[in-house]
């Protein structure tokens, strides 16, 4: 597969740019497969993969070429040869933008950028029968030839288009060429590419993160954010409320509206207990990874990004666990029972840090009794299923043992490095209430806030403004108009308007007049 | 595809001409922001500290550390920041992604004060998380504070704090984190 981007930024106005959250979640998407250089790319193998920009312009300097540095891949760069440096005034139906000066360009080629040649003007080769000018068109000049003397040996046809004598010039010049609309994996000089938007994914197992919920509508706000505050955004989110008696309804029904392709809230009218309300909650996603997360503890925005990419990585690794970072009242005394081997960093007397050892045969021996393996680990729905999802077991953790028997059906657990669990650990009741009465404050505030500026919005809308001058200026005949209009619209014998429309008019009117029917 | 909604650079520079456009020396919640978010850093020692956003060295000034560096994207800000500069406080103008090209150095304490909200920054969370991460020291405090509502970073440290009060007619965060 050959990837195809032109702009990379902040965000996306035209299907031609991807934004760089989008892009850092495609490369991510790719991080396992192996991402080559043109020059080494077998089209038949399909885990391989190319990244080429046209154009190229200078956000992809600013924003692409720094993810690209952090993820180690390799990237071509097609430029056009009178652009460089210069804006893009020749596409005057695109927002504008600058193509990448010869210093730029040399700082990409140091990143693993490699460039190659995307004809002088960007002019439609295909439609040129003179061989000598698409000749001119296939030169590339001396002073850019120099930036990068690995690259040039690929072009990318403008606009894709080629034609029989196109490309007999270009196997004079080039090792290979590529189009963006047509071509076939057989001919080095008709390759084709996938043209990548904003919204494209190469993710082919889904994820699920499960919050269940009891009672804990306090700590729910918190829990839920962190897990749209993702790096790499979960595919499905569900609020699974064991039949709680406090506000979890009310914040999980608000998360639910807000963001309804994504979260939805899912209540059982009776208290099934936690294996029963988890194992139901499988049931509702479909999502080939799956991780738990309570409603009191928070991951950190980066733990969907790692876990997933532990899972992707190994096809027999069915769990992937992580460190985690203790805080809440109890957090130092709970520190203090973990083994010492285990006891990493303190960071400022309020978050304990728990560093768990990578997994290996002697820790697979230890498990049953030393549990390294936290619940809100991730693992793949096929291995649950195989397990049998959770089981009621008298004296042990429902995670421990579907983990346990994960591991005994042969399937593998794999530390994530690099991000964590926060882990909240309570205090007595009374404390616990009174630290978490200020989050709930923080919900409703919020909302509060949220109305307040609707009203704001609504009074320096044109709708009220109008409203407002008719108000002091409607006399009272005009009053009897509307009421006359309004009985018309009813008796629906004259219908200028929508009916819909007349009505809501007619409704804000009338509450902006004070009057009633 | 998302509507062009980013705040032309102009604007702010336009902002900037003034001195103290939007009146933060002499506000109280601007105050009492500047005090909570100064005494809510973790006392110790720090080297080198860097405040990104900084605009006209409101906060940059009272921040503690042996090296202060406040960067903002207005040259206009940095214009009148300067005039506080002294030996261990210093100014410059650039962007927080100028920081992802040849910056070299590293800091104890970083500060993020009203920079990462949608009109500046659009889609980008995840680069201003990789360009913070590379430039903050490992044990490096990351303090960040931002208006509620318009605000969805959540940096991948572990958080130490995590702070609300009112502020004008929004909800402050202000949020520390622990590298």
């Amino acid at each position: 597969m050959i990837l195809l981007y032109h702009k990379i930024s902040l965000e996306s106005p035209t299907k031609w740019w991807v934004t760089i959250d989008d892009f850092y979640r495609q490369m991510n998407e790719i991080q396992n497969k192996k991402v080559v250089y043109l020059d080494e790319y077998d089209a038949a193998d399909p885990d391989q993969v190319v990244i080429t920009f046209d154009g190229v312009y200078d956000n992809v300097a600013l924003f692409a070429a720094p993810i690209l540095s952090y993820f180690n891949f390799p990237f071509e760069l097609f430029i056009i040869g009178d652009q460089v440096g210069r804006e893009n005034v020749f596409n005057p139906e695109e927002p504008r933008t600058t193509f990448a000066s010869r210093q730029l360009l040399s700082a990409m080629v140091e990143r693993g950028g490699r460039l190659q040649w995307h004809s002088k003007t960007h002019d439609d080769l295909s439609l040129i029968m003179d061989t000598q000018q698409i000749d001119a068109e296939l030169q590339i000049a001396d002073d850019l030839r120099k930036i990068d003397p690995h690259g040039f040996r690929w072009l990318a046809y403008p606009h894709g288009r080629f034609s029989d004598s196109l490309i007999s010039r270009a196997r004079k010049k080039f090792a290979g060429a590529l189009s963006c609309h047509q071509g076939n994996d057989k001919d080095a000089f008709q390759r084709n590419r996938v043209t990548v938007t904003s919204e494209m994914t190469f993710r082919s197992n889904r994820i699920a993160v499960i919050i269940p919920c009891f009672n804990y509508g306090r700590f729910l706000p918190e829990a839920v954010e962190s897990v749209l505050r993702q790096t790499v955004p979960a595919s499905e989110i569900l609020i699974a409320d064991d039949a709680s008696t406090d506000n979890t309804a009310e914040i999980g029904d608000y998360f639910a509206k807000k963001h309804p392709k994504l979260i939805r809230y899912q209540r059982n009218e009776t208290n099934l207990g936690i294996v029963g309300n988890f194992n139901k909650a499988v049931t509702a996603t479909n999502a080939e990874y799956i991780c738990f997360l309570g409603a009191d503890n928070c991951f950190l925005s980066n733990y969907i990004e790692k876990c997933a990419g532990v899972l992707d990585a190994s096809k027999n690794v069915a769990i992937a666990y992580t460190d985690m970072a203790l805080f809440g009242p109890r957090a130092e005394l709970v520190y203090n029972q973990f083994r010492k081997a285990y006891r990493d960093r303190v960071l400022f007397d309020t978050c304990f840090l728990i560093k768990f050892p990578e997994f290996s045969p002697t820790v697979m021996k230890n498990v049953q009794h030393n549990n390294i393996i936290h619940g809100s680990s991730m693992f793949r729905r096929t291995a649950f299923i195989q397990a049998g999802g959770y089981q009621e077991k008298v004296g042990t953790a429902e995670d421990h043992q579907l983990f346990l028997k994960l591991l005994n059906l042969g399937w593998l657990a794999k530390k994530v490095q690099g991000t964590m669990l926060e882990y909240r650990q309570h205090s007595n009741m009374q404390a616990n209430i009174q630290k978490n009465s200020e989050r709930q404050l923080l919900f409703y505030k919020a909302r509060v806030h949220e109305l307040e500026r609707d009203l704001r919005n609504w009074h320096r809308s044109w709708t009220y403004r109008i409203s407002r001058a008719l108000k002091k200026m409607v006399p009272r005949k005009m009053k009897d108009l509307i009421r006359k209009i309004q009985a018309t619209v009813r008796n629906q014998e004259m219908r200028p308007l929508p009916g819909k429309v007349w009505r809501a008019l007619c409704r804000r009117l009338k509450k902006q007049l004070h009057i009633r029917n | 595809m998302t509507k062009n909604s980013i705040q032309p650079i102009t604007d702010l520079e336009t902002w900037h001409k003034k001195e103290d456009p939007w009146g933060y020396e002499n506000h109280p919640d601007d105050l009492k922001r500047k005090n909570i978010l100064i005494s809510e850093i973790p006392k110790k020692e720090y080297g080198r500290v860097l405040d990104i956003g900084c605009g006209q060295g409101f906060i940059t000034r009272f921040l503690p550390g042996a090296e202060i560096l406040g960067i903002d994207i207005s040259h206009a800000a940095i214009h009148h920041a300067r005039k506080y500069e002294k030996a261990r406080l210093k100014f410059h103008q650039g962007s927080l992604f100028d920081l992802s090209q040849d910056q070299e150095e590293s800091y104890d304490l970083i500060v993020i004060a009203g920079v990462l909200y949608p009109q500046y920054i659009g889609n980008s969370l995840t680069l201003v998380y990789r360009i913070i991460d590379r430039i903050l020291r490992p044990n490096g405090i990351l303090a960040s504070v931002h208006i509620d509502a318009w605000y969805k970073a959540r940096f991948p440290y572990p958080l130490l704090k995590s702070i609300t009060y009112d502020y004008r007619e929004y909800i402050h965060w202000l949020e520390i984190y622990g590298k």
